[in-house]
């Protein structure tokens, strides 16, 4: 069963236990030290826990870091900063190293000497007067040009071709006729009575334009 | 002179010592790794199953991050909690490993020891070290962590609760459950007188 109160006041009731043993406890601790830890039985194993275990915690000495841990670590923390200290050593060398007065005189005057003459009156004012520059900068231009490309293009026309099983009627599959027959498509129907007469061999069935006409009701 | 900064380095605080860890001084970075190396190796030691030389790998790993990330550190925290914190995240991840690779197992050689007659009957001081170290490998790994940090490292609720990134309330339970636990397991030890 879940002690909330035991968990809730946790740091109390390990101060109890640290004190002294139950029997030892004022009235009113014994009663918050029941309601806490569940019973007195569980008081003093917790108190034993707690006083042994904490006696094991703190003794434990044998462990010991491996020496060569630390002087691994230390190689690589040289190597890891070395770079930085570099930097640091020589800039603490130059600004410690000793310098005669008289040199810091001359270098001094020189450094004056230099200022005074390439600074003068005229280049001043020559630097203040504004100039203007001209400049000219070449700029590319994007030009489209659209040119006219030929493609090839395949124009199937479309010819009726006629069958006929009479070398009379031949002259119906001449081109001639196949012209005649697209101008006067009502031509096919006399080709027809031809062909039921057994007068002309034309299969006007298989022929598209006939099917054309058929499907439109003409 | 090297005395002289010894002794002064031995005055700073963690903080201070971290702040010129980061500068790449040496000296502060021996007297942080002088400071903590045996506390972080036995909690290593603690949390990994009483395993030695892998403690000492931990140990090694550990101080690596800090020389590599310094600037992990963040002004204004507490070094302790920081550390116990990245010490506690390493030992989390090896418990994932070994959970993924089923290599932490429900009964050890040490559980039966626990249950040899002779030992439970015949207490002495180291027996019980021994039970009591046993008995603390039978803790899932953030009760174990609480008591740890709660009686060797006599941290307070709060900054235990930091480290584990967790509430305090949550921390209380945890040591009031591994409390009983080990109290449990310990009950058949004469008590203390």
């Amino acid at each position: 069963m879940e002690n909330f109160d035991g968990i809730k006041n946790y740091e109390k009731l390990e101060a109890l236990l640290l004190k002294c043993s139950f029997n030892e406890l004022s009235e009113q601790e014994r009663e918050k030290a029941k309601q806490w830890a569940g019973s007195k039985e569980n008081f003093e194993s917790l108190r034993k826990l707690l006083l042994d275990g904490k006696k094991v915690l703190q003794r434990e000495e044998a462990l010991v870091p491996s020496t060569e841990i630390f002087e691994n670590l230390s190689s690589e923390f040289s190597l890891r900063n070395q770079s930085s200290k570099r930097i640091n050593i020589s800039l603490n060398t130059l600004a410690k190293y000793p310098i005669p007065l008289y040199q810091v005189g001359i270098a001094a005057m020189i450094f004056f000497v230099f200022f005074f003459f390439l600074n003068d009156d005229n280049s001043v004012q020559k630097d203040l007067a504004p100039e203007i520059v001209i400049k000219t900068d070449t700029v590319f231009q994007l030009t489209k040009q659209i040119d006219t490309v030929y493609l090839e293009r395949e124009v199937v026309v479309e010819k009726p071709v006629y069958f006929t099983q009479n070398e009379e009627e031949e002259e119906m599959q001449s081109d001639g006729f196949a012209e005649k027959f697209e101008k006067d498509p009502f031509l096919d129907f006399q080709a027809k009575k031809d062909f039921n007469n057994e007068t002309v061999g034309i299969t006007m069935e298989e022929d598209s334009t006939f099917m054309e006409f058929q499907t439109k009701g003409i | 002179m090297k005395r002289w900064l010894g002794k002064n380095y031995r005055k700073k605080s963690d903080e201070s010592l971290m702040e010129l860890l980061k500068k790449g001084d040496k000296s502060s970075f021996e007297e942080l790794y002088h400071r903590y190396s045996k506390r972080l190796l036995f909690y290593f030691y603690k949390m990994l199953w009483q395993d030695e030389p892998k403690s000492q790998d931990f140990l090694q790993e550990i101080f690596i991050k800090i020389i590599e990330k310094p600037d992990s550190f963040q002004k204004g925290k507490k070094f302790s909690t920081w550390i116990f914190s990245v010490a506690h995240n390493m030992c989390k991840n090896e418990y994932r490993r070994k959970i993924n690779r089923n290599e932490i197992a429900l009964e050890t050689d040490h559980e039966k020891l626990w249950y040899d007659s002779e030992w439970q009957f015949d207490f002495e001081q180291k027996l019980f070290e021994k039970q009591f170290n046993l008995a603390l490998e039978k803790l899932n790994e953030n009760q174990k962590a609480v008591f740890i940090f709660r009686y060797k490292e006599n941290l307070s609720i709060q900054e235990i609760a930091e480290i584990l990134d967790c509430s305090e309330g949550t921390v209380k339970s945890r040591l009031y459950y591994a409390s009983r636990k080990l109290a449990e397991l310990l009950k058949n030890f004469s008590p203390v007188n």
